[in-house]
């Protein structure tokens, strides 16, 4: 509590304390709605079934709004923001190992390319989920190995995007589960500059 | 022949597959028999296995999508989901 | 300057543009799929169904770019008024500091005289900085004394003035 009366001074102004407003109501809306159809599809619904077929495509649509959003969105929503690059990421993982705090406004480095990774699967599934139902395509196992592949793949993404959100909230102490609930991401007062 | 059959299943409202594979239809009673009734009345037979005690058969048949349930024992159809 | 409701509308409206924005987008989807198996299966839209369909998927598109710019435009409002109400915060912050200047307190007092603007009493200002009561007491009286005044509140009253002054 002694530094309070310091950092007043010291805290760049680059990145402000306190809650700060990150994820607009869409991206939000478009997070949530993905995981309700991966958690229907995954595990409630029947494999080869029309309410599957029908969220896929849901689900689809949900990652096609974000990524056109992705384009001409806000500030944290924009791909500038979390421009993917493999190095950044390493240096980031390597960062927090080290005991680096370093606080990003939008995605970190590595959760860029988490993202990148459950759009780009997502987006598998949807495809090969409708070549299924394609006459040139129906029935044909390598189209149907590629779906289970890819959905092995999610699952196993899935479990790591939910494993390095909590570490990653524990390391720098800022909650992001809250902040993809609410918006606002609370940045600890020491927090060090980012983006 | 398979012309026939596209245009008079395109024609009808019910699922058109109905005028060429019902069940009670006679396939046979193993893989490559029921493969082969399949390949004759000109289906592509894309898949073909067991499931559940059945044979299950993927088949296709210009833009008409089937798959078709056949009890081994009896040898015949016992039931046809058309993929609309 | 805009008052909290105004943000609260505004957060308000950014989730229904959002809702709508996702329920246009997913209906434009499923015209627009049926319209493109439609075309790769005939050529050509053959009935006026196929038309309507069409014009619709064109229309909600069309909706959903609208509503985008719209759900920007409130966003900016919405950070905006954050960045001007940090703005006001962090000047207040600077305000301080030079008035603890001005008076010559020292670095103990200055921590003890932002706890007590931040509304703390002096039992818990002795807990968190692991000091005794007494000596919290000690260190408020020389720090009202140095900036002239006689208690807490003629301190509290420092700088609402000075926060009710910048505003002309």
């Amino acid at each position: 509590m002694t530094e309070a009366a310091a950092t007043h001074r010291e805290r760049p102004r680059a990145v402000p304390a306190g809650n700060v407003r990150v994820w607009d109501p869409l991206v939000r809306l478009i997070h949530w709605g993905v995981v309700a159809g991966v958690v229907l599809n995954a595990a409630l619904l029947e494999d080869d079934g029309k309410a599957h077929e029908v969220v896929g495509y849901v689900v689809l649509g949900f990652v096609l709004v974000r990524l056109i959003w992705g384009l001409v969105g806000t500030t944290h929503a924009r791909f500038s923001a979390f421009p993917p690059n493999p190095l950044a990421a390493l240096r980031h993982l390597a960062g927090l190992l080290r005991g680096h705090r370093r606080v990003h406004l939008s995605h970190n480095p590595a959760g860029a390319l988490m993202a990148y990774n459950l759009w780009a699967t997502l987006i598998g599934l949807a495809a090969t989920g409708y070549m299924m139902g394609t006459p040139r395509y129906f029935g044909m196992e390598w189209v149907e190995e590629l779906h289970e592949g890819l959905f092995a793949w999610l699952m196993i993404s899935v479990a790591l995007h939910i494993a390095a959100v909590l570490l990653d909230s524990w390391l720098t102490r800022v909650p992001l589960l809250r902040a993809m609930i609410t918006g606002r991401k609370r940045l600890p007062p020491d927090a060090g500059p980012g983006r | 022949m398979k012309k026939l059959l596209l245009a008079a299943g395109l024609a009808a409202s019910l699922p058109a597959v109905a005028l060429a594979l019902s069940p009670g239809d006679t396939l046979g009673t193993i893989a490559d028999e029921i493969r082969a009734s399949l390949t004759e009345q000109g289906w592509d037979v894309r898949k073909l296995e067991m499931d559940d005690g059945r044979f299950e058969a993927y088949a296709v048949m210009g833009t008409q999508m089937v798959e078709v349930y056949v009890d081994p024992a009896t040898g015949k159809v016992v039931k046809v989901e058309a993929d609309d | 300057m805009s008052t909290p409701g105004r943000a609260r509308t505004d957060e308000r409206r950014a989730i229904a543009l959002a809702a709508v924005i996702l329920l246009q987008a997913l209906t434009a989807l499923f015209f627009l799929g049926d319209v493109i198996a439609d075309l790769l299966h005939d050529g050509a839209l053959e009935d006026i169904h196929m038309w309507l369909e069409a014009m619709a998927a064109v229309a909600l598109i069309g909706g959903v770019v609208f509503l985008m710019i719209e759900l920007r435009r409130v966003m900016n409002r919405m950070s905006l008024l954050d960045r001007s109400m940090r703005a006001a915060r962090g000047e207040m912050a600077e305000v301080i500091d030079s008035f603890f200047t001005d008076w010559g307190l020292t670095p103990s007092e200055r921590d003890v005289a932002l706890l007590v603007l931040k509304g703390i009493d002096n039992e818990a200002i002795a807990q968190l900085r692991g000091t005794a009561p007494g000596t919290v007491r000690a260190q408020c009286t020389a720090i009202y004394a140095k900036a002239g005044v006689d208690g807490r509140a003629q301190l509290f009253s420092v700088f609402m003035e000075e926060l009710l002054a910048s505003d002309d």
